[in-house]
C-alpha cells in the first residue's frame, strides 16, 4: 500500500508539474512554539485535503518533528495553487523540561520530550537552510513579537530571499494585537487570523495563493 | 601549531576556538600564525610576548593604522632610549621593547600582509604620527633625563629605518614568525649588535619580518624622510656601516642602501629583540602603553639568554605584558571566553533536558543532528539519507 501510495504521489506530482506553470514550492511554517503553527497546518491541511498534518498541543514542543503535508491545491479566484506544506517545530533558543512539569508531566517524559524538541529545532532550522521555497511565518498576536528567535529567523529568511507571510495568529483573544506584529515587521505582509476558529481564512488563502502560486 | 599567542607563545592548532577570546594562559589577544617550518618558540617568544602587550595599547589608540602608528610611535620612542645613548645619558634600553612592540604590532595584526600595508600606508603619515609620538616619548626622556632633542630627532631616523630595513634587505620575505629563530641565531645576533652598538638587537629579523612583504611601498619612503634622518644619523653613521657589515648575511642592500642614514637606534630598532625586563610593569606602562622607564638597562638584556626569555615570561606573565592588564580590569574575562566559545556550539546541554541552542550555527551547519543523546553526544546524518528514511508521512 505504501508503495501504491508513493506510486500515486509521485504520479500525482508529474500531472501536478504538467498543470502548474511552476514547481510546487514547499512552504515552511515557522515561528516559535506555541504560535499555532500546528494548528494552522490543520486548518489548510483540512480545508483543501480534508486529512490533518499532526496533533495540536497547548503544550508547547507539542511538534518535534517536521511533517509535511505534499499536494495542498488551494482555489482561489479560479486558479489553483498546488504547494506543500511543511509544519515544523517550534523553534526557540533554550529549550528546559521543567517548563514542561508545569503540565503534570513525569520528569522522564518531560526530558525526553525536551531532547525532542532540540532535536525539531536542529530539524526546523535545517528545513530552512534546505527545503523551503517559501516562509509562512506564525506569530501568537498577544505576544511580544520583538525576540531574538523571530529576529533571527526572519533575518535569515530575508538573507535567502525566501517570499514570506506572517500571520498574527490567535486574534479571537482579547488581548491580541496584529499592529504590533506589523510594527515589529513593517517589511512584510501581515495577515491577522486565528487558525482554531477559522478567522480571516479566506484573506489568509488569498494570501497564500498570491505569494507562493 | 598554525597560531601562537605573542604574549606567551602558546600555540593552538589551526581552528582553535580557544583563541577566539583570546589566549587562555595569559589572557593576550595577539596571535601570529605560525608555520610548522618556524615551530622553534624558544628564543623567539621571550620577546614576542614582552613586546606584544606594548602593541595592545598602541595599536588600538592608533585604529585602523595601528601597525604604521604604533610602529612610528613606538620608533620614536626607541630612538629616544637610542638618542639617550648618543648623549652619553646611557639609557639605552628603551627603544628595544618599543622596537619589539612595533614589531609585533605590525606581525600579530595579521602576518606579513597586515604590516606591508600599515607600512606603506604610514610613508605619508608616519613622519607627522612620529613626530607626534615623539613629543610624547620626549617629554617621558625628559623626565628621566634624555635629551628631548635626540629622541624627536632620532625618531625620523628610525621611522625611516622602519621601512627601509625590510624592503631592502631584499631576502625571501619571512614569516612574521621569522624573529622566533633559534636561539642560536638569535644570540649571534645579539653578540654582533652588542659589539658596536652596546646593546644588543636580535630584532634584525623582526625587522624584515614586519615588512618584507611590502617591498616595493615600504621602498620609496626611506627617499621621503631621508632628510628626516639624515640630521639624526650622521653621528651614529658609523655604528650603522659597522651592524650592517654584521648582519651582512642578509642585509647587505641595506648596507649600501641605507648606510649612511642608518643610526645606531635604526640598528637596535631592526635588530633588538625586546626582554621582559625591559617592558614597562604593567601598573606603570601598560594602560596607555607608554613607556614611562626609557632607563632599562642594555646589560640587563644581555645578561638574558635568548632561549630563557620564553621561560621567562611564562613565569612572569606580567612583565611588561600590557595585553595581560585587562585581567585586572575585566575579572569576567573567563565569562566572556566562555561564552564565546559556546557560541560556537549549536547545541549545548546545561544539563539533561535543558539546551541551549545557537540558531544560526544550527542553520549554517551542512549536517544535520537527528538524535541527541542523554551523555552529549550527538547522532548526525546527511539530509538525504534522513529524508529517505521519514519520507512523507
Amino acid at each position: 500500500m505504501g508503495l501504491l501510495s508513493g506510486l500515486k504521489d509521485s504520479l500525482q506530482r508529474v500531472t501536478d508539474s504538467l498543470f502548474s506553470e511552476d514547481e510546487q514550492k514547499r512552504i515552511g511554517i515557522y515561528g516559535p512554539p506555541n504560535a499555532g503553527k500546528t494548528t494552522l497546518a490543520n486548518r489548510i491541511a483540512r480545508d483543501w485535503t480534508g486529512d490533518a498534518i499532526g496533533p495540536e498541543s497547548h503544550i508547547p514542543h507539542e511538534t518535534r518533528r517536521a511533517r509535511r503535508k505534499e499536494n495542498v491545491e488551494i482555489e482561489r479566484n479560479g486558479k489553483s495553487v498546488s504547494i506543500d506544506i511543511v509544519d515544523t517545530p517550534g523553534v526557540t533558543t533554550k529549550v528546559n523540561y521543567e517548563e514542561f512539569l508545569d503540565y503534570e508531566m513525569e520528569k522522564d517524559d518531560a526530558v525526553r520530550r525536551s531532547r525532542e524538541a532540540t532535536e525539531g529545532v536542529a530539524e526546523a532550522m535545517h528545513w530552512l537552510r534546505e527545503d523551503v521555497d517559501g516562509v509562512i511565518y506564525v506569530l501568537d498576536s498577544t505576544e511580544d513579537p520583538f525576540t531574538q528567535v523571530n529576529t533571527m529567523l526572519i533575518g535569515i529568511i530575508e538573507s535567502r530571499d525566501l517570499p514570506v507571510l506572517i500571520f498574527a495568529n490567535k486574534i479571537d483573544l482579547d488581548d491580541a494585537s496584529t499592529q504590533r506584529i506589523r510594527n515589529a515587521f513593517p517589511q512584510h505582509e501581515t495577515v491577522p487570523l486565528s487558525a482554531l476558529e477559522g478567522n480571516n481564512m479566506d484573506e489568509v488563502y488569498d494570501k497564500i495563493a498570491e505569494y507562493f502560486g | 601549531m598554525p597560531h601562537q599567542c605573542t604574549e606567551c607563545a602558546r600555540t593552538f592548532p589551526d581552528g582553535s576556538k580557544e583563541m577566539l577570546s583570546g589566549c587562555p594562559d595569559c589572557g593576550g589577544n595577539k596571535f601570529q600564525f605560525k608555520p610548522a617550518d618556524a615551530v622553534d618558540v624558544g628564543a623567539g617568544s621571550g620577546a614576542g610576548s614582552g613586546s606584544a602587550g606594548g602593541s595592545v595599547a598602541e595599536g588600538s589608540s592608533a585604529g585602523g593604522d595601528g601597525g604604521a602608528m604604533s610602529r612610528a610611535k613606538a620608533t620614536v620612542r626607541d630612538l629616544m632610549g637610542r638618542g639617550d645613548g648618543d648623549d652619553g645619558t646611557g639609557s639605552t634600553a628603551s627603544e628595544s621593547p618599543a622596537r619589539g612592540r612595533s614589531a609585533n604590532a605590525g606581525e600579530t595584526s595579521s602576518a606579513e600582509s597586515a604590516s606591508a600595508s600599515a607600512e606603506s600606508a604610514s610613508s605619508a603619515e608616519s613622519a607627522s604620527s612620529a613626530e607626534s609620538a615623539s613629543s610624547a616619548a620626549a617629554s617621558e626622556s625628559q623626565s628621566s633625563g634624555s635629551p628631548a632633542g635626540g629622541s624627536s630627532r632620532s625618531g625620523g631616523a628610525d621611522t625611516d629605518r622602519d621601512r627601509v630595513t625590510p624592503s631592502e634587505s631584499g631576502e625571501w620575505p619571512k614569516s612574521a614568525t621569522e624573529e622566533y629563530d633559534t636561539p642560536a641565531e638569535k644570540a649571534r645576533r645579539r653578540e654582533s649588535h652588542e659589539e658596536s652598538v652596546g646593546t644588543t638587537e636580535s630584532t634584525t629579523s623582526e625587522r624584515s619580518v614586519g615588512a618584507s612583504e611590502s617591498a616595493s611601498g615600504a621602498s620609496e619612503s626611506p627617499a621621503d624622510l631621508e632628510s628626516t634622518a639624515g640630521a639624526a644619523t650622521e653621528s651614529t653613521e658609523q655604528d650603522v656601516s659597522a651592524e650592517a657589515s654584521e648582519s651582512a648575511s642578509d642585509d647587505e642592500s641595506i648596507t649600501a642602501q641605507m648606510g649612511e642614514t642608518e643610526d645606531d637606534a635604526q640598528r637596535s630598532a631592526r635588530s633588538d629583540v625586546v626582554s621582559p625586563d625591559e617592558l614597562p610593569s604593567r601598573e606603570s606602562a601598560a594602560p596607555g602603553g607608554m613607556r614611562d622607564d626609557a632607563t632599562g638597562e642594555p646589560s640587563e638584556r644581555a645578561d638574558r639568554p635568548p632561549s630563557s626569555e620564553a621561560a621567562d615570561v611564562k613565569d612572569r606573565p606580567s612583565a611588561g605584558d600590557v595585553a595581560s592588564e585587562p585581567d585586572d580590569d575585566s575579572p569576567n574575562l573567563d565569562e566572556l571566553r566562555e561564552e564565546l566559545n559556546s557560541q560556537f556550539e549549536s547545541i549545548k546541554v546545561l544539563d539533561p533536558g535543558k539546551y541551549e541552542l545557537n540558531l544560526m550555527e544550527l542553520y549554517d551547519r551542512e549536517e544535520y543532528i537527528i538524535s541527541l543523546q542523554e551523555d552529549g553526544r550527538y547522532v548526525i546524518e546527511v539530509p538525504e539519507s534522513w529524508r529517505g528514511d521519514a519520507g512523507p508521512d
